[in-house]
Order: structure tokens, then C-alpha cells, then sequence
């Protein structure tokens, strides 16, 4: 039935992409396609230790149940770290080590954030404190790795064997280092 | 502050070419960028005000869900009046399209039906936007996948109604009429005859991909011969449009985009030429 108002057209046509429909395969197509993406281009870590295939299967599964609630595409998957922590009662967990997988998503979600917060509108300055168990049994190189593959952060030398770690921002550059409480 | 107008073909300017173009200074008349990615902190933000000391800059929106239902982000349009007033580019412009619904942001350029109400509605935040920034903005026809049954008019119609009704600008994408043209047979002269040639203030020219017998404006390849002639036609209904090589995907070399910038900008100076020789 074609529907008389605008608004009804809208929603019928947004409803028919969340439906997988196949009149608007292109459209579902574009919108799984760019959140997957955007996921592999903020969870660089994360895409390194799961393996790029485990990690395109999982972002195509998120991308299709957790829609973007903002308007900024980097600021997307805010609940990726969950989700993959959850992997840990599913089939593939014996595969991986999902605890620390979830955490690393976690800090890389920090990163991002801080990153693109607007330092105009008096975001980026304060700093974002989460406490890590699988991370604080990590190695100096790991976060070595981390600093390659995010090359605006940079690191305190003494996070490695810390447990509450902050992100904050100073002008363009992201740090990581202890939060005060330890 | 540069406020020196953009003329000629200009390139989209995309992140990972930044650092290349502020070291090499290219000859780009002007340069494109997507002014969502800029919105936020960051080093692009501090970068993309390196690039505005050196080139007159156009803004590009895909995120202002200017046909959408629902008010406007508020944190978005202090963003965007923010980075307008401060960068003063020379142009803005947005979509004839909804991004959002219902709180759910699908980051793509969709398509509404072609009707009287839309047209009403449309034009109205339109005037909003433009009354915010305090300038003309102009607003880009669609690549579209999708037919409304309800559509009461063409898609030029649509875009020429709106354009009057708002009293703002056209910005004319020829690859996204030719893409309408192969998968919808829509006859993209048609489209352009419908349209008040006197509001086209940019044009947009683009490659796609094949995907099952159908075009899709991925902006991932060389424009394709087809759409280059129909540039070298519309520069023969009106010249000197300030003109744009779009490339977002499989973004290839810097060099490659300058290729394609000389060509669209031959194809300028030519007709120039022989205005000038008439």
C-alpha cells in the first residue's frame, strides 16, 4: 500500500533496510558494509589478535544488530568490547582469549574517543579511567604494538603491570598512562 | 582565513592524502572534504586548518539528515556553524537526502519520495540550515537504488521545486545521474533539462562499480567515459562550474587524482576558449 505522508514513506523505506529486504539490497548492503569498516578502522589491535577473518565475521554480526545511534562514524561501537566479551559462552570460546580481546577493544574504544572529541566544544581534556585485568598481565611489547598501531598515542613507561589505566588528550596528541589511584 | 572562491576542477581531499598535499603544496585550485570527519578533535581537524591557509575549501555534509523527519542534531549544527565560521570555505553543501530515522544513524544518502509534501518539507530545513550559517547552501542530487510509488514528479522537477522554494544552490553530480540513468532508465538530459540552470553552482563527477548488472556510486574508480561526455555536453549549457573529482574508495595515489583533475580541467579551459573566441 503506498503510503500518503512523508513521514510513512520514510519509515516504510528505513524499515525495508533493516529488514534485509531484497528491494533494497544496495542500501542493506552500504549499511552493514561502512560499520563493519568503520570498526576495523578504530579496533586496529583488536583486528590484529583476533585474526582479520574472526574479526570480519564479528564486525559483519555487530554491524547487523547494533545500528549507529550518532552521527559520527568513528565514534561507532560503543558496545564492541561487550559483545565480544560475550563470545566467551559461544562456540568460538575456546579459540581465544576473550577477555583480554575485549579489554584491548575497550582501550581502543577509549583512544578513538579521545581522539575525536571536539576540544573546541571542551571535550578531550578529561580523562577516562577503566581498571584492566587481562591487560595488566601484558608485556612492554604489547603495548609497544599498540603505540605502532595508534602512532598519536603515546605511553607512560610505567602501565605495563597497572591495573587502572586513563586515556586523556592533550592538543592532538592521545596518552595512556597509570590513573591516579594507582 | 581564506575566502578567495572556488574555481576550475578541484579534488576531494581525503585523510590519508593530507600530509602529502600540505608538504607538496600540488597546483589543486581547491580542494573538497567531507566536513563530518572534521567535526571532532583530532589531528585532520588540525591539519584541515594547515590546508585552508593554502586553498579555498568547499564543505560537503553527509551527515545533516536534511530531508529527515526528526529535528536536527543539535550538537551537529553547533559543530558545523562552528567550523563554517571559522574556515568561511567557499562552499557548503549537503544531500536531498535522510541519513537518520528514529535514532538510528545508517551513514548513507537515502532517498525520498519526489512529492509536493516533500518539496515543502525539504525546502523548510533547508532555509533553517541556511538561515543558521548564514549563507546559501547548495544541495546534491542522489545516486538512488530505490523507487517511491508515491513520487508525483521527476527527480529534476523535485530538485528544481526545492531549489526554488528554499532559494538555494545545485550541486549537479552527473556520475549520479548516469548511475540513475543505467540502473533506474532515467534519462540523465532529461534530468538536466529540468533544472534551473542558474542555481548549479558545482559539479560532481565520480567513478562506480558493477555489481550484479548494476551500477553503485562507490566513488572507487576513473570516471568513466560516458560521464566525462556528458560534462563536455553540460559545459556547452553553461561553463566555468566549479568542478570536482570525487574518490573515497580503493583511493589510489595522489597522482591519480591529479590525472583526473587535469582532464575535467581541460575540458573547462576548452570551452572557455571557445567562449572566449565567440
Amino acid at each position: 500500500m503506498k503510503p500518503q505522508d512523508y513521514s510513512d514513506s520514510l519509515q516504510q523505506f528505513s524499515t525495508l533496510i533493516l529488514n534485509d529486504d531484497l528491494q533494497v539490497q544496495p542500501y542493506r548492503a552500504n549499511f552493514e558494509g561502512v560499520h563493519a569498516s568503520a570498526l576495523t578502522n578504530t579496533f586496529l589491535f583488536t583486528v590484529e589478535i583476533l585474526g582479520e577473518q574472526a574479526f570480519s565475521a564479528l564486525s559483519n554480526v555487530y554491524a547487523k544488530h547494533y545500528p549507529a545511534e550518532h552521527w559520527d562514524l568513528n565514534l561507532y561501537g560503543l558496545s564492541l568490547p561487550e559483545f565480544l566479551r560475550a563470545q566467551q559462552h559461544g562456540p568460538r570460546a575456546p579459540a581465544y582469549n576473550w577477555e583480554l580481546i575485549s579489554e584491548v577493544a575497550q582501550l581502543e574504544y577509549l583512544i578513538a574517543q579521545q581522539y575525536y572529541a571536539d576540544s573546541d566544544l571542551g571535550h578531550g581534556g578529561e580523562r577516562l579511567c577503566v581498571e584492566f585485568e587481562s591487560i595488566a598481565g601484558q608485556s612492554e611489547e604489547f603495548f609497544l604494538r599498540l603505540n605502532q598501531l595508534h602512532p598519536y598515542l603515546r605511553t607512560s613507561v610505567n602501565v605495563v603491570g597497572a591495573r587502572r589505566l586513563s586515556v586523556w588528550r592533550e592538543d592532538i596528541q592521545v596518552f595512556l598512562g597509570v590513573a591516579v589511584a594507582d | 582565513m581564506t575566502n578567495f572562491g572556488c574555481h576550475g576542477a578541484g579534488l576531494g581531499l581525503r585523510t590519508p592524502h593530507l600530509r602529502e598535499v600540505l608538504r607538496d603544496q600540488p597546483d589543486v585550485p581547491w580542494f573538497e572534504v567531507h566536513i563530518c570527519n572534521y567535526l571532532g578533535g583530532g589531528l585532520s581537524k588540525a591539519l584541515l586548518e594547515e590546508v585552508n591557509e593554502r586553498y579555498p575549501l568547499s564543505f560537503h555534509g553527509v551527515n545533516l539528515n536534511l530531508a529527515g523527519i526528526e529535528p536536527f542534531d543539535r550538537d551537529y549544527l553547533k559543530r558545523l556553524k562552528k567550523a563554517v565560521d571559522y574556515l568561511n570555505p567557499a562552499l557548503v553543501s549537503e544531500h536531498a537526502c535522510f541519513t537518520a530515522i528514529e535514532g538510528i544513524h545508517f551513514h548513507d544518502l537515502m532517498p525520498v519520495p519526489f512529492t509536493q509534501q516533500a518539496v515543502t518539507h525539504l525546502a523548510g530545513r533547508i532555509s533553517i540550515i541556511q538561515d543558521l550559517l548564514g549563507r546559501q547552501i547548495m544541495i546534491e542530487n542522489l545516486s538512488r537504488y530505490y523507487r517511491y510509488d508515491e513520487s508525483e514528479m521527476s527527480e529534476g522537477e523535485f530538485m528544481a521545486a526545492v531549489s526554488e522554494e528554499a532559494d538555494c544552490g545545485l550541486l549537479l553530480d552527473l556520475n549520479n545521474a548516469y548511475v540513475n540513468q543505467r540502473n533506474l532508465g532515467e534519462s540523465l538530459s532529461s534530468f538536466i533539462s529540468e533544472l534551473p540552470l542558474e542555481r548549479i553552482g558545482e559539479i560532481h563527477l565520480a567513478g562506480f562499480t558493477e555489481q550484479d548488472g548494476q551500477l553503485i556510486d562507490t566513488h572507487g574508480s576513473p570516471v568513466c567515459e560516458d560521464v566525462w561526455q556528458a560534462f563536455i555536453d553540460f559545459n556547452q549549457l553553461k561553463s566555468a562550474v566549479p568542478t570536482l573529482i570525487e574518490w573515497d574508495n580503493n583511493l589510489p595515489e595522489f597522482s591519480v587524482l591529479l590525472v583526473q583533475r587535469q582532464i575535467a580541467q581541460t575540458i573547462l579551459d576548452r570551452n572557455q576558449g571557445m567562449e572566449e573566441a565567440v
